[in-house]
């Protein structure tokens, strides 16, 4: 089972990715050796390391984890609900997206960072204004790709609903929703990324906790080996989070592979 | 005694609005269809045969005359006119199970036996009983086409209406389908329309073949198929129909360099 795994791994030169990085970091590590880069502005990889080890062993690490990862899910879950019931709705009636489309199209060229004072004036420092911007993020690119698969959904597909004789209801969830659902989770994965993005970028405006907090707070305790294992580590979260997206993906739209 | 004509077609027109204007599709249709025939549709692409069909589906709407179902006016689609597109239209989310039994009602409340049987039924009238679990992309086109005909069915519709069901496939899977069908019409009894590019088939399977002229569309003749089944394709009769067709369509020579291939 292992070996055909990896038999399989080594032929679908997967593998090739990881060459650039771990050479990467071995320059980075030769060349911090031999002091050609200056430590305290990019400390080297093994000095990152410990320091990773170090914030990991004192719990401080998985704390900080949890508190961006529950900031993440909460609000990715509000905002991508959000974005797939209004975008069935615009996808669905012309009249729906003729009503939003001035709104939308003002508020959605935003950067969500531009959110974070917006709110925290509104809701204070606390959560709310977190999850409401995490919301934000999410929401544009899952509505967006909502829409545009409900509008763009096969008519041959409805008209098979109609020769049927079957209700809105199940046109709707059994015909137009699974047809557009290719197009949704696309919506969902990138939504994955911007949530992870808003989550980092509130928390390094404003937060007492979460990696975002780590990565500024180690900036100004000039201790520049943990923010980078504060960076390290929200960079292979969010490659994480990707590869769950698409194996879940996968097998959702197992009917989706091309023969 | 329009009553006994399950199918009756009076007086249709239909026009299409096409760059602001109207474009004539269907040029004074009459057409009396007896409960249990089967009728082959014949014309040149483009000539309305699809719109036809589509309008006796009930899937559109037409600019004047009658189009009546037992006496009674289709507005819509109907439970008692069921159809097969020249696409399987199959749902690729859908396993082959899932995809016949969409073809049931919604207001039928079947418990789970029952449906699994009838699904089963059907399948097996097309063959395809060991596929239940399989997805449309596993499957040929032709096994596709299959799916999509036990679909038609499952409802136990009076009319079953084919647009082009075997176009996309290869000869050898096209002569098997008209078999099946063929198989199907004389164990179901269903009256059967079937709109179709290859005069062979409209031979074979057709109780009357309907030459359709040039858009628009208008019936130049009726042709009775006065030939007992199950049908030879090779005998003189047949052959000689099938020539008589061709020069609807073509001159002489044509039909002579058709030969020679
Ligand atoms: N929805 C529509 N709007 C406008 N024009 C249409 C529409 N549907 C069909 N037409 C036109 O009506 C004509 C007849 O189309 P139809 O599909 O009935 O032809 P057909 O006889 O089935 O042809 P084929 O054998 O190629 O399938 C064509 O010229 C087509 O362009
Ligand atoms: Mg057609």
């Amino acid at each position: 089972m292992i070996k055909k795994k990896i038999r399989s791994f080594v032929r679908s030169k997967s593998w090739l990715g990881i060459i650039l990085p771990v050479g990467l970091i071995l320059i980075w590590q030769l060349a911090s050796n031999l002091e050609l880069i200056n430590a305290s502005l990019l400390p080297s990889p093994a000095r990152i390391w410990r320091s990773l080890v170090k914030q990991a062993e004192s719990g401080k690490l998985a704390v900080n984890i949890l508190v961006s990862l529950r900031r993440v899910l909460v609000g990715y879950a509000l905002g991508a609900s959000l974005g797939i019931v209004i975008g069935i709705i615009t996808g669905l009636s012309k009249t729906a997206t003729k009503i939003v489309s001035v709104l939308f199209e003002l508020i959605r060229p935003i950067p969500i960072i531009a959110w974070v004072p917006v709110l925290i004036l509104w809701t204070g420092i606390g959560e709310t204004s977190k999850i409401i911007v995490i919301m934000i993020g999410t929401f544009w690119t899952v509505y967006l790709n909502t829409s545009d698969g409900i509008r763009n959904v096969d008519r041959k597909y409805v008209e098979v609903s109609k020769i049927f004789l079957k209700s809105k209801k199940i046109e709707i969830t059994k015909v137009m929703f699974p047809a557009a659902l290719p197009g949704i989770f696309t919506g969902l994965r990138v939504g994955v990324g911007s949530a992870w993005i808003s989550v980092i970028g509130a928390e390094l405006i404003a937060a007492s906790a979460g990696l975002g907090f780590m990565i500024s707070y180690y900036r100004e305790m000039a201790q520049p080996s943990t923010m980078f294992a504060g960076v390290l580590v929200v960079g292979v979260i969010g490659f994480l989070i990707n590869v769950i997206l698409r194996r879940v993906e996968k097998r959702v739209l197992k009917w989706n592979t091309v023969k | 005694m329009a009553e006994n004509n399950i199918i009756s077609i009076k007086n249709l027109n239909k026009y299409f609005v096409q760059d602001e204007s109207e474009l004539q599709v269907l040029n004074n249709i009459n057409l009396d269809i007896r409960q249990g025939e089967f009728i082959s549709i014949v014309g040149a692409s483009g000539c309305g045969k699809s719109t036809l069909l589509r309008i006796i589906g009930g899937l559109e709407n037409y600019s004047d005359g009658q189009v009546l179902n037992k006496g009674n006016p289709i507005k819509g689609p109907s439970k008692n006119i069921g159809m097969a597109f020249q696409e399987s239209r199959l749902f690729p989310w859908l396993t082959i199970f899932e995809n016949v039994a969409f073809g049931i009602s919604e207001g039928k409340k079947l418990s789970k036996e029952e449906k699994s049987e009838l699904v089963h039924k059907y399948l097996k009238l097309v063959g395809l009983e060991e596929f239940v679990n399989a997805y449309p992309n596993q499957l040929s086109g032709g096994m596709q086409q299959r799916v999509s005909i036990a679909r038609a069915l499952i409802e136990n519709p009076d009319v079953l209406l084919l647009d082009e069901p075997f176009g996309a496939l290869d000869a050898m899977t096209r002569v098997n389908m008209q078999n099946e069908i063929s198989r199907i019409w004389q164990h179901e009894r269903k009256t059967m329309i079937l709109v179709t590019h290859d005069i062979d088939e409209a031979i074979y399977l057709g109780d009357k073949i309907l030459v359709f002229s040039n858009r628009p569309g208008q019936i130049l003749e009726v042709i009775d198929v006065n030939l007992p089944r199950p049908r030879r394709r090779n005998s003189g009769y047949f052959e000689r129909l099938r020539k008589y067709i061709y020069g609807k369509f073509f001159t002489e020579e044509e039909i002579k360099e058709e030969y020679n291939i």
